[in-house]
């Protein structure tokens, strides 16, 4: 494991009890500063990777090293730098958010009695729930929940936070908010691992993204290179007839997908190319896209439509 | 860890509702006493309850007579049954193991907090009963079970013991308690599956046809807090009592270590 990987399986798999393997021999590696994505619809085994990333449950086969510690046999030593927020946040809900931080915070080794309050303080500050904090938590809504498991998340500074689903129950601002926090966070160093079922959402911020269906990984790769350009370009023009008399000239392949809209394979052809041979033959230009997929559209596709066995 | 969870203990409400309800039953049960002045013969009715109109000092050992074949091992069962499972269904398990706790260290504190609950509960019952007991019945020379004389101070060395003894008595139940916590995520499963194995002690020990496995029965020997109030002390079924709690408080111990430090945390 090199230095720069904060996590990094090989083989990972875990059968339950009756068969079901959930997950089928990943290798998964998120490398130091990353803000990976986690991808994959419900079911398909995330979670269950993320708690056997965390020593919750044990894999049947593979290994696991997280911060360069083994998991199955030092799992004290790898959970030390990490923040977790796993299937949504839990406290005690007799007591109020800033009581039940402290105790989390107490729970952990190390971490000076001192100053404890004020790291605490700290931490909610940063999520916006300092008015709310000495209200008891089941006064709280679902998103003040939510904050406050990312404040026990983010207590001691973790190097790596795991967060499955961290938006759930948040609005538009909450998770405007949140990804800020996030690209903050990245900057300062923090490495952060976000599963998430919305793959809309992770395309805006993830530099990196894994994605998972029946138990295995299907796609991990830079964001940019997952939704580089597909060498369509798609032109909207008032002159349709001219644009595709042109095109029938030229070297591209081509489909009309519109009364004014026509799609242009340019290949690895820098698509300008187009805009000027449009230009020159007087063919009026009314809009000029690049197609790049979504991950929505990385996924089907690697995925055959979603199933893949 | 540990004095997390005791904190925890001591914030819960319901911690002090319970140990409320505990003190309050004997404290009802006095002050009918008192006003019908009609108190159990001897050997009728909770041990010791007979003595109490004639000396309030004894009223904290009647009181934990009256508690003690029920409603203490109740709240035991309640309180450890809710240990681990309880935080499983709470969903704060897994956010205290990857804090990270050891599972070997979360299981200790647990342990330690379902030890602190009983004591503090039966020292809390027996306070309230010496106050409700001093208040109704007034303080006198006591009467030993053995019909010799004991003095104040040697009845509150006596009640101290037999406190303890009590407490003592409540660990095997605990440790069943905790045990059955770390086999399911429901704590109402765990707590009735302790309850179980009290009521199934209790009836075992009932009946003739088990005389031959009854001094191995958890509860066999609660009672026997009375010899404490013989003079001399009748030590020989109390130490009976201590070691058998000790014998049950290794065995479930080590099988809730093992099952817990082993498991799939899946809440």
């Amino acid at each position: 494991m090199s230095a720069s990987e904060v996590v990094r399986t090989r083989g990972l798999t875990k059968e339950f009890a009756g068969g079901l393997v959930a997950v089928d021999g990943i290798d998964l590696q998120v490398r130091q500063g990353d803000l990976f994505g986690f991808l994959g619809p419900n079911g398909a085994g995330k979670t269950t990777t993320i708690r056997m990333l965390l020593g919750l449950t044990k894999p049947t086969s593979g290994s696991i090293e997280v911060l360069g510690h083994d998991v199955a046999r030092h799992a004290h030593d790898a959970l030390q730098g990490v923040g977790t927020l796993v299937e949504g946040p839990a406290f005690y809900p007799y007591l109020s958010g800033t009581r039940n931080l402290i105790i989390f915070d107490g729970a952990g080794a190390g971490g000076a009695r001192r100053t404890r309050r004020t790291r605490v303080r700290e931490v909610i500050e940063r999520v916006g729930l300092t008015d709310v904090g000495d209200r008891p938590v089941k006064a709280y809504s679902l998103g003040m929940r939510q904050r406050l498991g990312l404040a026990s998340a983010l207590l001691r500074t973790p190097r790596l936070l795991v967060l499955d689903e961290p938006t759930n129950g948040l609005d538009a601002q909450g998770i405007h908010e949140l990804r800020t926090m996030f690209v903050d966070l990245v900057r300062d160093g923090t490495t952060i691992m976000l599963s998430s079922h919305l793959l809309a959402e992770v395309e805006l911020i993830c530099t990196r993204a894994a994605m998972m269906s029946s138990g295995r990984i299907v796609a991990q790769d830079d964001v940019a290179e997952m939704l580089a350009p597909t060498g369509w370009v798609r032109i909207t023009t008032p002159d349709p007839e001219r644009a595709l008399r042109t095109l029938q000239d030229g070297p591209f392949g081509y489909q009309q997908v519109g009364p004014e809209v026509v799609r242009v394979n340019m290949g690895d052809r820098p698509p300008e190319l187009l805009n000027r041979a449009f230009v020159q033959a007087d063919i009026r230009v009314r809009e000029l896209v690049v197609e790049r997929p979504t991950l929505e559209d990385v996924f089907l596709e690697r995925t055959g439509h979603g199933d893949i066995r | 860890m540990i004095l997390v969870e005791l904190s925890k203990l001591v914030r819960r409400p319901r911690t002090w509702v319970t140990i409320a309800l505990l003190a309050g039953l004997p404290v009802i049960v006095g002050i009918f006493v008192k006003t019908s002045g009609l108190a159990p013969a001897p050997g009728e009715g909770p041990a010791l309850l007979s003595e109490v109109l004639n000396n309030g000092l004894l009223f904290p050992a009647a009181a934990l007579a009256i508690v003690l074949p029920l409603f203490l091992p109740i709240a035991v069962s309640v309180i450890g049954g809710d240990t681990i499972a309880g935080e499983a269904a709470n969903g704060t398990l897994r956010y205290l193991l990857t804090r990270p706790v050891g599972r070997s260290r979360l299981l200790a504190a647990k342990l330690v907090t379902i030890v602190a609950f009983i004591f503090l509960a039966v020292i809390v019952v027996a306070l309230v009963a010496l106050a409700a007991g001093v208040v109704l019945f007034g303080i006198r020379p006591l009467s030993s079970i053995s019909a010799t004389e004991l003095s104040p101070f040697e009845t509150f060395v006596r009640t101290v013991l037999a406190i303890t003894y009590i407490g003592w008595s409540m660990l095997g139940l605990g440790a069943i308690a905790l045990f059955a916590s770390t086999r399911t995520d429901s704590p109402l499963a765990a707590s009735l599956a302790t309850l179980a194995a009290f009521v199934g002690s209790q009836v075992l020990d009932l009946i003739d046809a088990t005389r031959s496995i009854q001094p191995y029965l958890p509860t066999h020997y609660w009672l026997k807090f009375v010899d404490f109030y013989r003079d001399p002390i009748l030590w020989r079924d109390v130490n009976e009592g201590i070691m058998l709690q000790l014998v049950y408080v290794v065995v479930f111990l080590g099988a809730a270590w093992a099952n817990f430090t082993t498991k799939d945390i899946t809440s």
